[in-house]
């Protein structure tokens, strides 16, 4: 259970899910903003990143789960 | 009829996010160019509106929505939490049969949660615990005590329009009938 205040009130959050992804299963909501908050701020590095990936990252070698953004529009 | 320039892909709130366009015509000449030339750092908002403090005047500026969601979204968030913490001192009150006057140890949990201070709280319930044996009208009653019982009535009238039936949580109470005291 994770502890959140929204507003001046506190509240636990139960977001166990039995059939969760392994990476999201273990991820709290303070790590997910923080995710979300520092890729929101570099999205040109991550960019670029992406347009001159290393011939290992372009075929997935040697490299820990990665995060993307899935836009919806 | 608009043309396909005019369209965008969906309706958004005109902050953070919204400053980047939509618009069809614009996205597939983005489209040639690189992404890291056009992206830019965004903020991301706030993940409640109770923490937004510009969810609010977003939503005033949004042109497809109604009037009666525009003036009643507000309201409903300015007086949720009040009402919030006058049902669970007046549910107390109904379990335990205990008197309002005597519930401080509610309204101290109540006022704590609500943010609503505690002796305001136990002043607008016990000034009207002789008035009902109705909870709800407890809750219309302090509502009003608060200054907030015609945005209540506002509310109301505003989401039986939505859905035909007032909310569970006012019980459809006559709000015209409470005078601030």
């Amino acid at each position: 259970m994770e502890s959140w205040k929204v507003g001046a009130q506190s509240r636990k959050l139960n977001l166990a899910q039995v059939d969760a992804d392994p990476i999201v299963g273990k991820l709290t909501l303070k790590d997910a903003v923080e995710h979300l908050k520092d890729g929101l701020h570099r999205l040109k590095e991550l960019a670029k990143a992406l347009e001159k990936p290393t011939q290992a990252a372009a075929f997935g070698l040697g490299m820990a789960p990665q995060w993307r953004l899935q836009l919806d529009s | 009829m608009r043309s396909l320039k005019e369209c965008r892909l969906r309706p958004r709130l005109q902050r953070s996010l919204a400053k980047k366009s939509s618009r069809i015509s614009e996205i597939m000449q983005a489209a040639a160019q690189p992404l890291s030339q056009l992206l830019g750092p965004l903020e991301l908002d706030a993940i409640t509106v109770a923490d937004d403090a510009g969810f609010l005047p977003a939503i005033q500026q949004q042109k497809n929505l109604p009037d009666f969601i525009k003036t009643g979204l507000p309201q409903c968030i300015l007086v949720w939490p009040i009402l919030e913490s006058i049902l669970v001192v007046a549910a107390d009150v109904r379990r335990t049969q205990t008197p309002i006057r005597s519930s401080k140890s509610v309204c101290a949990e109540s006022s704590h949660k609500s943010g609503i201070g505690t002796a305001a709280l136990h002043d607008a319930v016990a000034q009207f615990e002789h008035a009902s044996p109705s909870a709800r009208l407890w809750s219309a009653a302090a509502l009003c005590r608060f200054g907030v019982g015609p945005l209540a009535g506002g509310i109301a009238r505003n989401c039986s329009n939505l859905t035909g039936t007032p909310p569970r949580y006012l019980g459809g109470y006559d709000f015209e009938s409470i005078t601030d005291s």
